[in-house]
């Protein structure tokens, strides 16, 4: 497979929110783009990114081969690439993939690939009560404020608001972003979950790939994050933390 | 002690974070037995308060439990219960050999051998009663769970793995494989560094998984046959075996002829014990499903009274691990996995 990239910074931000979550995941090459499915080891995320191949300048894949990545190795690799350089992915086979940045000079990185043993995920079909598009800025500014106070975010919405809210020790923080300043808003009922921002502030990292980001959640089930891009499907999962006591 | 399956099962190695948000069943006497063995002081005399009684589980529990759950894995111990039958020769043997050891290390230390005394001193290690009664205690105090296995202890811990009630087993010995546990984690609750018996080498020690489904496809054999195997060259209820065949003769007889059976039959072998009654224990010994899991905020003020009060540990050093504890509890707490909605 050989695989030309111009734009490149939806595979360095997808990556680059991707890798911290999940350690090692594989992608699968086909005729009709890349795809990457993964859960995280504590399997409190799940990851699930397409980049199509329109996404590439130039996009050629005899057969299917599924590349296993060492995520942080590949990130690191990515983040040598600057924003106006060209990059090029390529393999023969499933062992080795080489990496080629292009820019005043050609740099080509062989990657090892690691054995991938995980079998196919088929997503779950869930039901949200509250459906929101939103600037991605919105979702990442809102997230770096609640994370001064606490580990956790409340997603919380009435008929009017969308609210997020972080308690802890050190003082509240409340984010409000009213019906109008969303892109869409669709609440069945109001409700209210709490996530772990230590995941939440990885996925917002893909936020610089997308016009807008659609937060899908509800009560005590998980929350939805769907970057909206030409030519990429980039989905998280999160497991919601369940308050007790 | 265990079956010794080492030479033949292939494991990997993993990080500590690839058991993060997991639940971890624990060989509690295996623990128990490494903590006694290795915290030990220069001439071989395990911690102690000042009435002489022992400290040495209570400090390695306290302190590796900690940054066990700091790493965000959650561990769940679980005892033994009563040995079947067949284990009680052997737990003699390792009752005389200890009284054995016990002697030499007295003899070691009166002549001034320091190095041969704490080698005797770690293997006349013994978990008396009281170890595993102060051991429970402390674990409920630090809000982690402890289940009692009416018989062998990797049996139930291998249940609960089947179950899908924690991710793995962790044990130094690979029994629980026999006992049909699909994930089996070694050196999860030692420390970086052990040092080699007897020499002055120091190795670091990183976890590694076995996974069951793995070692059969590599080995083509079946969980049957895999017990059988450990029945040829030895478990805790036929110690030793049959003379003369190791793990990797037995892997090639067993591939060779199928069964214990067939290898007596046709190699005219005579074994000095019974077989069925053996590969009895590793199929369906007595587990039970009584047991609940769940992770609890320590209670700082009762873990402080028994190890700083009673047992005369530093309080400074107790109340630091306690709070290392609590902000590593706050981050599990209440995290749910997305398995429940695939």
């Amino acid at each position: 497979m050989r695989a030309a990239l111009e734009e490149i910074k939806i595979l360095k931000s997808s990556i680059d929110a991707i890798s911290n979550i999940i350690d090692e995941a594989g992608i699968i090459v086909s005729k009709e783009g890349m795809t990457l499915r993964a859960m995280d080891p504590a399997h409190v995320a799940f990851v699930d990114l397409q980049i199509t191949k329109d996404a590439f300048s130039d996009y050629k894949v005899e057969e299917k081969l599924t590349l296993g990545l060492d995520l942080d190795r590949f990130n690191t690799i990515l983040k040598r690439a600057g924003s106006s350089d060209k990059l090029t992915l390529s393999a023969n086979d499933e062992t080795t993939m080489n990496i080629e940045i292009k820019n005043s000079s050609t740099r080509r990185f062989e990657l090892p690939l690691i054995d991938i043993s995980e079998e196919e995920i088929k997503l779950p079909s869930l039901d949200f009560p509250a459906e929101i598009e939103l600037d991605p800025k919105v979702l990442l500014e809102g997230i770096k404020d609640a994370e001064i106070v606490s580990d956790n975010i409340i997603f919380k919405v009435d008929e009017n608001n969308l609210y997020l809210e972080a308690k802890g020790d050190l003082g509240n923080v409340k984010v409000k972003v009213d019906k109008d300043k969303a892109i869409t808003f669709r609440v069945d009922s109001p409700c209210n979950s709490m996530f772990s921002i230590e995941y939440l502030k990885d996925m917002v990292k893909a936020s610089d790939i997308a016009k807008s980001v659609k937060v899908y959640f509800g009560k005590d089930i998980p929350l939805k994050l769907e970057f909206i891009a030409p030519e990429v499907r980039l989905n998280f999962l999160i497991a919601p933390r369940v308050e007790s006591e | 002690m265990g079956v010794q399956l080492g030479d033949i099962v292939s494991s990997e190695i993993i990080d500590f974070d690839f058991l993060k948000g997991r639940a971890v069943a624990v060989d509690a006497f295996n623990t128990l037995y490494q903590f006694l063995s290795i915290i030990r002081q220069s001439g071989g005399e395990p911690l102690s308060d000042s009435e002489g009684r022992v400290t040495s589980h209570l400090s390695g529990l306290l302190y590796r439990n900690v940054n066990l759950i700091e790493m965000g894995i959650k561990p769940v111990y679980v005892f033994d219960g009563r040995p079947p039958q067949l284990k009680f020769y052997t737990v003699e043997e390792r009752n005389k050999k200890r009284e054995e050891a016990r002697k030499k290390w007295h003899d070691a230390l009166v002549e001034e051998r320091m190095e041969e005394a704490k080698s005797y001193a770690i293997q006349s290690t013994k978990i008396s009663h009281d170890i595993i009664e102060e051991s429970k205690k402390l674990l409920d105090f630090l809000g982690i769970p402890v289940v009692q296995a009416p018989s062998e202890g990797e049996a139930q811990a291998a249940y609960m793995v089947k179950c899908g009630d924690v991710s793995s087993t962790a044990s130094q010995d690979y029994d629980a494989l026999l006992f049909g546990s699909t994930r089996l984690v070694r050196n999860l609750t030692i420390t970086g560094k052990r040092k080699l018996p007897r020499k002055r080498i120091y190795v670091t020690v990183k976890p590694e998984i076995l996974y069951i489904d793995k070692i059969l496809k590599q080995l083509e054999i079946t969980l049957e046959q895999l017990i059988d195997i450990g029945i040829l060259i030895g478990t805790d209820y036929n110690p030793g075996g049959v003379e003369g065949i190791g793990p990797k003769k037995a892997l090639k007889l067993i591939k060779k002829y199928g069964s214990v059976e067939k290898i007596v039959e046709k190699e005219g072998l005579s074994l000095n014990f019974q077989v069925e009654p053996i590969r009895e224990i590793f199929l369906s010994i007595e587990v039970t499903h009584d047991y609940s899991l769940e992770w609890k905020a320590p209670e700082k003020e009762a873990v402080m009274d028994f190890l700083c009060y009673h047992r005369d540990f530093s309080s400074e050093r107790v109340e630091k691990a306690l709070e290392k504890l609590e902000n590593a509890y706050s981050k599990i707490k209440g995290q749910s996995v997305l398995d429940t909605w695939f």
